[in-house]
């Protein structure tokens, strides 16, 4: 099979850092699926975490599986090859626990895809007491009801303990020789644990939520996990290192979770609250081990806003301090503009001069300050003048369009920031000679998220969105500036599945069922199809994705308590709606988002 | 500077490893091995190494060579630095020797491949028929592509040193000798694509493995 495809690295395992146990000797056996293709999911850091977490245990053996690309399941259909773990090579179906990380929402036709290849049924309800356990976690996971039909139970929130918790649970059930139904039932008293068969939903005749009703004691609401002491908190010595490349081919060390910033669209803000940094102590340690134990020639300091670390300065010192001479580079992905100074960039030019990322979100203040961006005008020009006296030419900047309240002015403005961009490089005595300057938009389209402000807001349509983004074009008039865009048929499907509820389980397995796969890809993904696949099952995409919802309305993620308050989020989307920034930072000023009463402790001391 | 030749082979499912992943499984190995080792000192300084003659993907081998260069405080003893490569190196790849670099990669002539074939239609008889009806041949005109895309005409015979086909098993073997010079390389799968022509497809199992790289003189290129 392997000589008939595109990069067989991607097939074959064998990495130095993969952990080989002895099947018989072990207990439970725990298949960690990444619903993509293997350099994407080798690219993700939490797996690595989790499978290092899991393996520690001894009676525990976590393997990895991704999703093969089309021209393998070619093959694997024509020899009848189930999808097997790359450690064991044993498929899927031989697992006591199949589980996935819910990453982004267009990767939801690839559980099925892989589910099904590995032999496992789709259906909860029809896996019996053979068929491993399904489990899912993940940000996605943060609203898993469209895929509540196919996973048996949700893990919610941070997965270090909590995993391991599960795996030792089972372990347990499985030793009492309880039933499947049992299992799934006593596995709801574990905190962050969720068992949507334990939860009746019913509906109004306008389609909304009328009630969830929890079963048999399920818990309500059910509560996302948290780590405490990120210090305390595993992080691998050592990984798989892959052999092909991958996407992120970097050891990667995650410095801080959470973020003290709220933008109002930003999910990953919201959702990882409290803010929890590691100590700069801590960080040099492990991305120190880390790079040892690899060998990568690149080191990635993680995390939502990595110049909001207390400590930055002191910690890259220690860091560049070794990588400098070891032949390490450093990069720094997730720096905000305001935070550019000389001092940051003399450190981080020190190592390699790529482009730099910055991301305004949007064109106006009037728009920004909407969004709780926390960043005017002037910051984003003295950023971006720090950066072209260290010697930077290309600058690229990200963008949403679509944000509530948004006008053709506020689009027009993504050009008009561009240009002043393009002048302030021209305009500067210091400037680096003979070269010019490059300045790409990139433009996304808004989704509304759950459990952010804007939970509440529709998202424009697609019409609108061409509209715009043919506005967009049109403002651009130099060619120092280049715009792209993401397409905005994937993302009416992602907005729909990400505030869906569970009916949207039989468009997900219609859409499966007539070939789609892969739809975060080009490749995979087809608007026709997942249209087709609404209309079959009688629903309304437009209804999930472009429909404002009033503050009254129960959300299917209501049920869930992620730390932070939905009046918090009313009372945020009310002040963006009147333009007022709320806080430049958390640490400085509480806003009283709920994560203290959820954690019964002070984020900041 | 100390010019080390280390010597690995590449089996399994390491044989799927491409030349570009190789160079970097290898520049990782190295560097976690904590070996001083020479950096270029170009714009884009990286790890110094070089293979002597690329494998194709898909091929094991017994026989590769990496040449790297330690600085000067770095033993260079065999029983120090190979398992501290090693160490480094995923399932399949294994150093098994290492000392100085007595040709240059320029003096390779030949190398030796064994191609192990088995089909569930085509009995060993057949495939040994196949075989030897196409080596004894005086002319093996082939398709090759050429670096610009298109297709020309060549002679395979000339680039054949020597082979020997038998049946061992349930397997058919080709022992082949074929030309790897710089410019005149011939890749086996060339071979193998002519013998199974007059068969309509390729067999089942195909597993080509190389055993040897030689000099003009037939010594083995250490």
């Amino acid at each position: 099979m392997l000589r008939a495809v595109q990069k067989p690295g991607r097939y074959v395992g064998g990495e130095r850092g993969a952990v080989h146990k002895d099947k018989n000797a072990v207990k439970l056996r725990f298949a960690f699926c990444f619903p993509d293709v293997y350099e994407v999911g080798m690219s993700h850091l939490g797996m690595k975490i989790l499978y290092a977490v899991q393996n520690a245990e001894p009676d525990v053996w976590c393997e990895r599986a991704f999703a093969p690309w089309f021209d393998m399941r070619e093959q694997m259909l024509q020899y009848n090859a189930p999808l097997c773990a790359l450690e064991s090579g044993d498929p899927l179906r031989a697992f006591d626990v199949v589980g996935f990380t819910l990453q982004y929402e267009m990767s939801y036709t690839n559980l099925l895809y892989m589910l099904d290849l590995g032999g496992v049924p789709l259906l909860s309800k029809e896996r019996g007491e053979e068929d491993p356990i399904v489990v899912a976690g993940g940000p996605c996971v943060c609203n898993p009801e469209p895929m509540a039909d196919f996973v048996d139970l949700f893990l919610l929130g941070e997965g270090e303990q909590m995993n391991v918790e599960l795996c030792r649970f089972l372990i347990r059930a499985k030793e009492q020789g309880w039933d499947r139904a049992k299992t799934l039932r006593e596995a709801a008293g574990i905190e962050g644990v969720y068992v949507p068969a334990l939860y009746t939903v019913k509906y109004n005749k306008d389609g909304t939520i009328a009630s969830v009703t929890p079963k048999r004691g399920a818990p309500m609401p059910v509560r996302r996990r948290i780590v405490a002491d990120m210090d305390a908190a595993p992080f691998p010595q050592q990984i798989p290192v892959p052999m092909i490349e991958t996407v992120h081919d970097r050891a990667s060390v995650e410095v801080l979770r959470g973020c003290v910033r709220g933008c109002r669209f930003c999910q990953a803000g919201f959702i990882y609250r409290p803010f929890r940094a590691k100590r700069a102590e801590t960080i040099d340690r492990q991305a120190r081990e880390l790079c040892r134990s690899t060998g990568f020639e690149e080191l990635s300091l993680l995390s939502l806003s990595t110049s909001d670390h207390p400590e930055i300065e002191p910690l890259l010192d220690r860091v560049l301090d070794w990588t400098e001479s070891g032949k390490v580079s450093l990069s720094l992905p997730s720096l905000r503009i305001d935070s550019f100074s000389d001092e940051l960039v003399e450190k981080i030019s020190r190592v390699r001069k790529s482009g730099l990322t910055f991301a305004p979100e949007a064109g106006t203040q009037r728009l920004r300050d909407v969004i709780n961006k926390n960043i005017d005008e002037e910051e984003i020009l003295r950023g971006c003048r720090t950066a072209f006296e260290g010697g930077y030419t290309v600058v690229k900047l990200y963008f949403m369009m679509g944000l509530p309240t948004e006008t053709d002015e506020d689009v027009a403005g993504i050009a008009a920031l561009a240009q002043k961009i393009v002048d302030l490089y021209y305009s500067l005595p210091t400037k680096p000679k003979g070269k010019s300057v490059s300045v790409s938009i990139s433009c996304a389209c808004f989704i509304p998220k759950p459990f952010t402000p804007f939970q509440f807001a529709a998202q424009d349509t697609k019409e609108e969105f061409d509209r715009k983004q043919k506005l967009l074009r049109e403002s651009v008039k130099s060619r120092k500036i280049s715009v792209s865009w993401h397409d905005a048929s994937t993302s009416f499907i992602e907005a729909a599945l990400a505030r869906g509820d569970r009916r949207l389980g039989k468009v997900i397995l219609e859409v499966y069922r007539s070939g789609g796969i892969f739809d975060s890809w080009d490749e995979g993904f087809s608007l026709n199809r997942w249209l087709a696949a609404f209309r079959k099952c009688r629903r309304d995409p437009a209804f999930y994705a472009n429909r404002a919802r009033s503050f009254e309305e129960i959300n299917p993620w209501d049920m869930f308590d992620y730390g932070v308050d939905k009046q918090f989020l009313i009372r945020e989307y009310r002040r963006a709606t009147e333009e007022q920034l709320t806080t430049p930072k958390c640490s400085e000023h509480c806003s009283g988002c709920g994560i203290v009463k959820f954690t019964g402790r002070k984020c900041f001391d | 500077m100390t010019d080390l030749r280390l010597h690995f082979s590449k089996t399994f499912a390491a044989r799927y490893i491409s030349h570009l992943d190789l160079m970097r499984t290898m520049t990782r190995a190295i560097r976690q091995s904590g070996l001083k080792a020479w950096y270029t000192e170009g714009f884009n300084s990286h790890l110094y190494l070089t293979f002597a003659l690329p494998l194709s993907l898909g091929f094991e081998s017994l026989c590769e060579t990496c040449d790297i260069r330690l600085l000067e405080e770095e033993s260079c003893d065999p029983a120090e630095v190979i398992p501290r490569i090693n160490a480094g190196l995923p399932f399949g790849i294994e150093v098994f020797n290492c000392g100085e670099a007595r040709f240059k990669p320029g003096e390779i002539a030949y190398a030796r491949y064994i191609c192990e074939l088995a089909d569930a239609e085509f009995s060993c008889g057949k495939i040994q028929d196949a075989a030897c009806a196409l080596l004894a041949k005086s002319e093996i005109p082939a398709q090759k592509k050429t670096k610009k895309g298109g297709m020309r005409t060549l002679d395979l015979k000339p680039l054949i040193h020597s082979y020997k086909v038998y049946v061992e098993g349930e397997n058919c073997y080709i022992d082949l000798t074929v030309s790897a010079a710089s410019d005149n390389a011939l890749n086996p799968n060339l071979v193998l694509d002519q013998i199974f022509e007059p068969l309509g497809r390729m067999p089942d199992h195909i597993l080509v493995k190389r055993t040897q790289i030689l000099t003009r003189d037939m010594k083995n290129f250490e």
